[in-house]
This record gives C-alpha cells, sequence and structure tokens, in this order.
C-alpha cells in the first residue's frame, strides 16, 4: 500500500509501515481515544480506524534526541509540508503557493499561503510580508486609543478557522510633543498566521484585509486597508471525486 | 499551539518527551527494505511524522 501511495503522490521520503501499530504503542503513541474523536464528529463507530497513533511530529537534533513535539489534538487535523519544515525546522521553504501583491501608503504588501491547495482540516499557514518605505513607520501593539494598529483578517467562510497571527516584535517609539507611548514597525516584517477550513468545500476565495496606518516623523497617512484575494484549491476535489 | 479541535490531551506527556533521545525504530520502508532511524538518519537532523494511514 505505501509503495503506490509513494508513486502516486511522488513521495521520495521514507515513509514507514508499523504493522500491528507495535512500535506506536511500544512508543505510547496509540491513539486510545479514536472512537470517542469520531463519535465526536457524529460518525459511527468504526473497527478499522483502531490502531492509528496521535497525529503529531518529532523534531530530531543531529543526536536523535526530540528537540520538540507537534502534536494535534484531533486525527482529522495536518499541518502542511511547508508548515513543517517552517514550523518545525524553521527553514525557509523555497515553495509556497501563489502570491498576491497590494501597496498603499508607502507599504508593499505580499501574501501568500503555504499551499494553492488545502485538504479537509488541514492547516495551512498564511503569511502577509509587509515593506515598509524607509523614514515611515506603521503601528503595531499595543496601541494608545485613536489609533490604527496593523491587523489582518481573513473575511468569514463557513468551516473556516483563524488562529491568532504571530505578530513581530514592535519597537518602541516616542512622538516629541506626544504624551503617548507608540510602538511601530519599520523595513520589512512578516505575520504569519494558521488558517484551517473545516467544511468540505470546493475551491474558495480566501478574502485577506491588512489594515495599518502609515506615518512618518512628522506626517501621516490616511489609515488604509488592503484587500488581498487569495484562491485556494480543494485537493481531495483534485484527487478523488467529492464524497458525498 | 493553535488547534481547530480540543480534546484536552496533553501530549507533554504522551510517546518520547523533549530532550530525550528517540527510541530506536527499525521498520519497513515503502520498498519493503526494513529502515533504522537512528542509523537512517546519517547523523543529520529529523522530522518523525506519525500519520494514521494511506488509506484514510
Amino acid at each position: 500500500m505505501l509503495h503506490d501511495f509513494a508513486t502516486r503522490y511522488g513521495i521520495t521520503y521514507t515513509l514507514l509501515s508499523d504493522g500491528g501499530s507495535k512500535v506506536i504503542s511500544a512508543l505510547g503513541l496509540l491513539n486510545t481515544q479514536v472512537y470517542d474523536h469520531h463519535a465526536a464528529y457524529g460518525i459511527p463507530k468504526q473497527e478499522r480506524v483502531w490502531g492509528v497513533p496521535y497525529p503529531g511530529v518529532f523534531v530530531l537534533d543531529a543526536q536523535g534526541c526530540v528537540v520538540q513535539k507537534r502534536f494535534q489534538q484531533s486525527y482529522r487535523e495536518r499541518e502542511t509540508g511547508v508548515g513543517l519544515l517552517e514550523q518545525g525546522f524553521g527553514v525557509a521553504s523555497s515553495e509556497h503557493g501563489t502570491a498576491v501583491y497590494g501597496q498603499a501608503a508607502g507599504v508593499q504588501v505580499r501574501a501568500y499561503l503555504d499551499s494553492d491547495t488545502y485538504r479537509f482540516f488541514q492547516r495551512l499557514w498564511l503569511t502577509v510580508e509587509l515593506t515598509i518605505a524607509p523614514g515611515l513607520h506603521v503601528y503595531g501593539q499595543p496601541m494608545p486609543a485613536g489609533y490604527a494598529p496593523l491587523s489582518i483578517d481573513i473575511a468569514p467562510v463557513a468551516g473556516l478557522v483563524v488562529g491568532p497571527p504571530q505578530w513581530p516584535t514592535p519597537h518602541p517609539l516616542h512622538i516629541a510633543g506626544l504624551p503617548e507611548q507608540f510602538y511601530v514597525y519599520e523595513g520589512t516584517i512578516t505575520v504569519v498566521l494558521p488558517v484551517t477550513l473545516t467544511a468540505e468545500a470546493d475551491d474558495q476565495t480566501l478574502q485577506v484585509t491588512v489594515r495599518y496606518q502609515t506615518c512618518s516623523s512628522t506626517e501621516c497617512f490616511v489609515p488604509c486597508a488592503l484587500h488581498l484575494p487569495l484562491p485556494v484549491q480543494a485537493a481531495d476535489h483534485i484527487e478523488r471525486p467529492r464524497r458525498r | 499551539m493553535t488547534t481547530v479541535t480540543d480534546f484536552g490531551i496533553d501530549f507533554s506527556t504522551i510517546g518520547p518527551v523533549v530532550g530525550a533521545r528517540f527510541p530506536e525504530v527499525t521498520l519497513p520502508d515503502q520498498d519493503g527494505t526494513l529502515v533504522q532511524l537512528h542509523q537512517a538518519r546519517g547523523g543529520r537532523r529529523a522530522l518523525v511524522v506519525f500519520h494514521r494511514s494511506a488509506s484514510w
């Protein structure tokens, strides 16, 4: 089965088969709650699902020691290959989904997902990169009332779950004559946020909105909102007929 | 870590723990060849992924 699977999907890394779930049992990774989890999703009990591991990843160092564990609560959830490389290893992948671009008020924005395709319950990472022109800054958080900090929103889609953004750390800025303490971004910054589509749906376009206010040391642009449409194709739809 | 479904499982104590050497594992690969994990790493870092199945 693994041979055919590897051939069909062009997999060149090693796939190991744990017949009888012996190794995962010995490691303590046998998912003993899989029936309960199936039930929680409203799926009738199926004995064939017994014997699977909890879904997760170990990052081993050169000595073979565990430096990181990343496990999912549910057998349904999974990460992309790019997500594992970047979140697990901290290695920037050369491959991502197609980028979309926007530009306003001295800031260029590039946004892309891990992949141009998604699978049911797969976690994708949305990356938003802002390049702020020299001499300008945008505001981070915390933010005094009345000002607009950088924000990233994705318009609701049925089944879409968006996790909290991972913001870079802004640096403090004091503006002469103003009592407030500001935190700002300059240069090029990258924000990532996890995105999961939990409905079995067809191809989607995620509508991403990036809001910010750009200022120099002496003046400000009006706050702006860039709308970036990010198409993402349903991979299951490509690989096999839809389950109805 | 962000998770979409939360069944309240604490994975810190499930399976090999952070800091421990990962146990040696010997299993057949997709060509039927027995692979020893640590030997196959050849002194390199590795990502060990546990996935439920190739069929569902």
